[in-house]
């Protein structure tokens, strides 16, 4: 069995040899990885979701069975430092490097009230030329072996918090000024467009997502939550079922998610991500037991502390522990709950991957 | 005097910050927090009043709701910005000493960690509780920490870190309080913190959530 042969039969809730993996990583990270595997550095590709797509080499290498893929920035639009040490992408959004991560710096939208706000403001185009060029080339090289995840993150929340400021935008859920419909509407036209393409060129999984939650519980309501975003994401998804029916529907939410997940299935949700297993209620055993014949599984091994700060020993016990549970029966694509840190030791990186691909007697 | 500071509370519980606000929609068309509150301090009503009777029992309630998982984020913050647009009536009264608070606490994010939301939660709702606030904002240093330590003695500290990589910058700032002010207690959250590493780095409190910060403040003052 290939890896995509692996994949395939795991999406479709049927048992494989072993839980297929779809790790990613930070890009210090893979560089460590790249040096102590003696690999070259591939340099992290201009997109918004860079992690999710970047390295596919050096990670099919470690055991990936999947690859990712999702719109990169435009010929005429690249990703832009500029001398004040601001880094600006093309939706505006504006970044300064902060040790380990680029963290927001300031919000274009941060006044944002009318409508007339968010109709003279100047958002991507998602057919610009050049966005698709570099999923081409991953789905050209990949396709035969590994299953191709087309990444669309930052669907409608993130992206429209990216570019109010967070602080905004949870309170203007509730007082919904004029420029909010606009605005949620925009963006999720924006990656609705980019999502069929990246569909069109042969995705098997559209891992969409947000953040809905955080370590104790969700962030908003669920019924505010029912209120502007599951009625736009079902409709994302009735159209990315009609450029394939047989495409298979990811979405990711850190945190604790407990009281929606039932709406997800609702509006035709296939796979739930990433399982963050230290977010409060969010255990594999009530997982699987409850929406095992829902959903399928991705994600689950904790990076918040098992993978940086546990022996090898613990890893192995612990990454055992969780894929046995999610993967009985099949239904289950393995993965850190989140990108590789970057200050994860490299044996327990290699332990991880080397419990999973010996993983075959689940049943 | 207790009808208005009745409907005072019910406006920062409900989060209707004004008049002209339409949030929430059960409450449009009437006085919201800033009206409310100068109506109240026109009527005579003490500040002191106004705060422990209005504001502080009214943010308790929602501390106490957002603890429990029955009101999340968003709530939070309208709550907290109907209570702030309430309390700019009052500063002139906190200046002049008439109004009496709990005591100072000093909060920050610390050092390498940008991260504000969590902070501001807690900071909030410690307002709301009737203490002086001093909020040093994000990426804050040790030395930071000291300087405003020792402009408010007998102050309360509370760090905040998002990410398990600046959470291990706590120590030092623990370490570097305790040795020149041993005294000062401090509280430490965010969404990687542990009671065990509260323990292991020498502070005082693990907070999992702003009204638990609440409530180990008051115990320091009871």
């Amino acid at each position: 069995m290939n890896s995509r042969e692996r994949v395939l039969k795991t999406i479709a809730h049927k048992q494989p040899d072993r839980p297929p993996i779809f790790a990613t990583l930070t890009p210090q990270i893979a560089k460590k990885l790249s040096e102590y595997l003696k690999l070259p550095y591939e340099a992290p590709l201009d997109s918004l979701l860079s992690t999710r797509i970047s390295h596919m080499n050096l990670l099919t290498k470690l055991g990936n069975d999947c690859v990712g893929i999702a719109a990169c920035s435009p010929d005429d639009m690249p990703t832009r430092l500029e001398s004040d040490g601001t880094i600006i992408n093309e939706w505006g959004m504006v970044f300064k490097e902060s040790g380990l991560y680029n963290e927001f710096y300031s919000f274009p939208l941060a006044h944002a009230d009318t409508a007339e706000d968010i109709s003279s403001y100047p958002f991507p185009d998602p057919f610009a030329p050049g966005r698709f060029r570099e999923a081409e080339k991953t789905v050209h090289t990949f396709k035969e072996s590994h299953a191709i995840v087309a990444d669309l993150e930052c669907a409608i929340f993130e992206t429209a918090w990216y570019l109010t400021g967070l602080e905004k935008l949870l309170m203007d859920l509730l007082l919904q000024p004029p420029y909010l419909n606009p605005l949620l509407d925009k963006i999720a036209g924006i990656n609705t467009e980019i999502g069929k393409q990246l569909i069109s060129l042969g995705a098997d999984i559209i891992w969409c997502g947000d953040d809905f939650g955080s370590q104790q519980g969700m962030m908003m309501s669920p019924e505010i939550w029912r209120e502007h975003f599951k009625p736009r994401m079902k409709k994302m998804f009735d159209q990315f079922r009609a450029v394939n029916p047989q495409i298979k529907i990811a979405w990711h939410t850190c945190g604790s998610i407990l009281p929606i997940i039932p709406d997800l299935i609702e509006i035709g949700l296939d796979i739930l991500n990433p399982l963050q297993p230290l977010a409060s209620g969010m255990d594999p055993t009530f997982l699987k037991d409850t929406y095992g014949d829902k959903l399928v599984f991705f994600g689950g091994i904790d990076v918040q502390n098992l993978l940086p700060n546990g022996t090898p020993d613990r890893v192995r016990e612990e990454v055992k522990r969780v894929a046995t549970i999610y993967g009985k029966n099949g239904g289950y694509l393995a993965a850190p709950a989140h990108n590789i840190q970057a200050d994860t030791p490299i044996e327990n990186i290699m332990t991880m991957y080397d419990t999973l691909m010996n993983l075959t007697e689940i049943k | 005097m207790n009808e208005i500071l009745n409907e005072l509370a019910k406006c920062i519980e409900n989060g209707k910050i004004n008049f002209a606000s339409s949030y929430p929609p059960q409450m449009k068309g009437q006085d919201g927090a800033d009206e409310l509150t100068k109506k109240a301090l026109n009527l005579g009503i003490s500040p002191t009043d106004i705060l422990y009777e209005g504001l502080v029992k009214a943010m308790n309630n929602v501390g106490q709701k957002y603890s429990e998982g029955l009101l999340f984020v968003p709530q939070m913050l309208i709550s907290a910005k109907a209570m702030t647009t309430a309390m700019e009536h009052l500063k002139p009264f906190f200046s002049s000493g008439d109004v009496k608070r709990m005591g100072t606490f000093i909060i920050g994010t610390v050092e390498g960690d940008l991260h504000d939301i969590g902070k501001n939660l807690v900071a909030i709702i410690v307002e709301g509780s009737g203490w002086e606030v001093i909020d040093l904002g994000v990426d804050v240093k040790h030395e930071k920490f000291m300087e405003a330590i020792e402009l408010h003695p007998n102050c309360v500290v509370g760090l905040s870190a998002l990410l398990s990589t600046t959470m291990i910058n706590m120590e030092k700032i623990v370490t570097e309080i305790k040795k020149k002010y041993p005294k000062t207690r401090i509280l430490v959250g965010g969404a990687p913190l542990t009671a065990e590493f509260c323990n292991q780095i020498g502070a005082d409190h693990y907070s999992k959530d702003p009204q638990n910060a609440v409530e180990f403040l008051k115990q320091i003052v009871a």
